[in-house]
């Protein structure tokens, strides 16, 4: 059984290799093409997907549970034709989907001026023009397969083969991948193909919970393991967590369901949410070395709160995609509410479930009083931070409430609570910690240097005559001693681990 | 030139041209709705439109074809091109032959509102 995925730019001649290499071998083919078609049929809001690259995304846009669904989708479609026998996919990056798969990932380029001269012919352009076309197009699928698949189109060592149409012929080139594929390499193993019979699996029970009523809003993380699915949710989750059985229950293949909350969890507690901020990043690296969920809860002081104006409610529905509505062609009402400040809360949530490190948001109006009262005694988090509060008040005051703040919830959550300043240093390696990692080892390689080079006098001085002439000075300068070279040690072993991603 | 334009709608859909019918004419602009391009393409040859709002895959002809015959009657007329099937492929196509903008379906009212306001900007600088 072949799976051979053929990836390239517009006009760099995929289709033809496919037709070619299907001719040939009498494979079946699945294109892009008839993937957006279906995806389109389906209700997937593809093309806001696609146009997101151009314009980006207004902040009342929820797009990344799109594009979770969409990478659902365009799994299941794969799996559903890869698991019956052969098949020759062509588009964009199918190189990157299935992975652990059996399957040749072919590359895909033609020389600029052909492209530019099939683009011109294709759609009656100037060559100039179809210049200009395709290198803004080029730089737009790059974006598009970077946010999408997080990797770049172009890396090397995400292909098995690379084939340039500029001399070879696309007969040839079809014989060379009709021959690749036949390798032992490229033929299916029972690992290979228990990782396809699981992808598909889990994309189906994906594809059922993100679009069923019961479950749409959860942020849930599904596995299948040999017809076993685990489905992973948050704390905040747990009300959806009863419906997930019901909502798999006919599903094929699926043998048993198991749910099970996360327990490893970040709430992080801030006035402000900046997703491209140093603080997220390094939330958000710490949340995905842990494989944790980060929670963000906002606080609205009432200062904040428009005189006049309604208070925020406490929680907003993040999760739920907007789904088309059928009785209005495309052309929606606005949201009745407008754009409001959300103090970077939807955006950063965004960020988040495109991450695959969602786990809800919140946001509190009032005075920390009711933090602590959303703070639930039971919730399991791995690690609270304390991020940046009170920010109408000044320095010192800030850096008293926060501390305070981090007392309370430390008192009631008897979770390990954190500032944020403390983050880098405690958890993380940056900078900072690389020049103390290098001026700490230096003192204790001097240091064992030196006692080392002058063992003698040591000695001497511990137990030899030295130290019969003043026998209280070796005791008390071991005493004072031994506390600085464990701290340095400690401290180096400590950032070593850290560098090395052990906490 | 004033904020009032003449404003033409292309869609097969008829529900699409209903309602940008009622928000466009709440903005107060001149409106004609068309389902058949056929009928919008012999009208365009009557009437300079100052903005025209154009469906991609239509039946007769589709949208970028409707633009063609736009742009040689009137040069300054800006082309909206919507589609529920957009991909990159085509919007970049649709900017590079000349659309003023590209708008994949489904969209907010707010959204067509704002291209239309820079149109009449981008008209206001034409004059």
């Amino acid at each position: 059984m072949a799976l051979v995925m053929i990836s390239s730019l517009y006009q760099a001649g995929r289709e033809d290799l496919t037709q070619e290499l299907a001719r040939k071998t009498g494979w079946p083919t699945f294109s892009r093409e008839e993937l957006l078609e279906m995806a389109h049929q389906e209700g997937i809001r593809i093309g806001r997907l696609e146009m997101s690259m151009i314009k980006g995304t207004s902040q009342s846009e929820k797009l990344a549970r799109e594009k979770k669904l969409y990478l659902a989708f365009i799994t299941a479609e794969l799996g559903r034709r890869a698991i019956d026998g052969n098949l020759i996919y062509s588009g964009r990056a199918g190189h990157l989907l299935l992975p652990g798969v059996h399957k040749l990932r072919v590359g895909l380029s033609a020389p600029l001026d052909i492209r530019i001269n099939r683009a011109a012919k294709a759609l009656h352009m100037q060559p100039d023009q179809a210049e200009s076309y395709l290198a803004q197009l080029d730089e737009d699928i790059d974006k598009w397969i970077r946010q999408i698949h997080h990797a770049s189109g172009q890396d090397p060592t995400k292909f098995d083969i690379f084939i340039n149409l500029e001399s070879m012929s696309v007969k040839h080139a079809a014989d060379t991948l009709y021959a690749i594929s036949q390798l032992p390499e490229y033929q299916e193993s029972p690992a290979s193909r228990r990782a396809l019979e699981d992808q598909y699996l889990a994309a189906q029970a994906e594809l059922k919970l993100i679009t069923d009523d019961r479950t749409a809003g959860a942020d849930l993380r599904v596995k299948a393991d040999t017809g076993y699915i685990s489905v992973t949710y948050p704390p905040q989750n747990e009300p959806v967590s009863e419906f997930i059985p019901a909502v798999l229950a006919d599903l094929e293949g699926c043998r048993e369901i198991h749910c099970t909350m996360a327990s490893t969890n970040i709430l992080w507690v801030q006035e402000r949410f900046d997703s491209k901020s140093e603080n997220f990043q390094h939330i958000l690296q710490l949340a995905q070395r842990w494989g944790a969920a980060v929670e963000l809860m906002r606080l609205v002081t009432p200062e904040d709160v428009p005189e006049g104006s309604e208070p925020l409610g406490t929680e907003y529905d993040f999760g739920r995609r907007e789904c088309p509505l059928p009785d209005t062609g495309g052309v929606e009402d606005d949201d009745p509410l407008g754009v409001i400040d959300d103090g970077g809360l939807s955006s950063a949530i965004e960020v988040l479930i495109d991450q695959g490190r969602c786990g809800g948001g919140i946001s509190v109006c009032g005075g920390y009083d009711k933090i602590l009262e959303q703070v639930q005694g039971d919730a399991n988090y791995a690690l609270v931070v304390v991020g940046e509060m009170f920010l109408s008040k000044g320095k010192s005051t800030r850096t008293r409430r926060t501390r305070e703040l981090a007392m309370n919830i430390r008192d009631r959550l008897k979770a390990p609570v954190i500032t944020i300043d403390e983050l880098e240093s405690k958890f993380l390696f940056g900078k900072r910690q690389a020049i103390n990692l290098a001026g700490y080892g230096l003192l204790v390689v001097v240091l064992y240097f030196l006692v080392f080079q002058n063992q003698e006098q040591i000695l001497n001085f511990l137990s030899g005559p030295t130290h019969e002439k003043v026998k209280w000075l070796a005791p008390l300068l071991i005493f004072a001693f031994v506390p600085i070279v464990a701290y340095l040690y400690g401290t180096v072993t400590g950032l070593a681990l850290k560098l090395i991603d052990i906490d | 030139m004033s904020d009032t334009c003449t404003i033409l709608v292309l869609d097969d859909e008829p529900i699409v041209g209903e309602r940008l019918k009622s928000l466009l004419l709440k903005e107060g602009h001149l409106v004609e709705v068309y389902t058949d391009p056929l009928k919008a393409v012999g009208r365009m040859e009557e009437q300079e439109f100052d903005i025209v709002i154009s469906d991609i895959r239509m039946r007769e002809m589709d949208g970028i074809q409707v633009m063609k015959h736009v742009f040689q009657k009137s040069k300054k007329t800006k082309v909206i091109l919507i589609t529920g099937y957009a991909t990159l492929e085509l919007a970049r196509e649709s900017l590079t032959k000349g659309a003023f903008d590209f708008i994949a379906k489904p969209f907010k009212s707010k959204e067509i509102r704002t291209t239309i306001n820079r149109a009449v900007e981008a008209l206001k600088g034409n004059t």
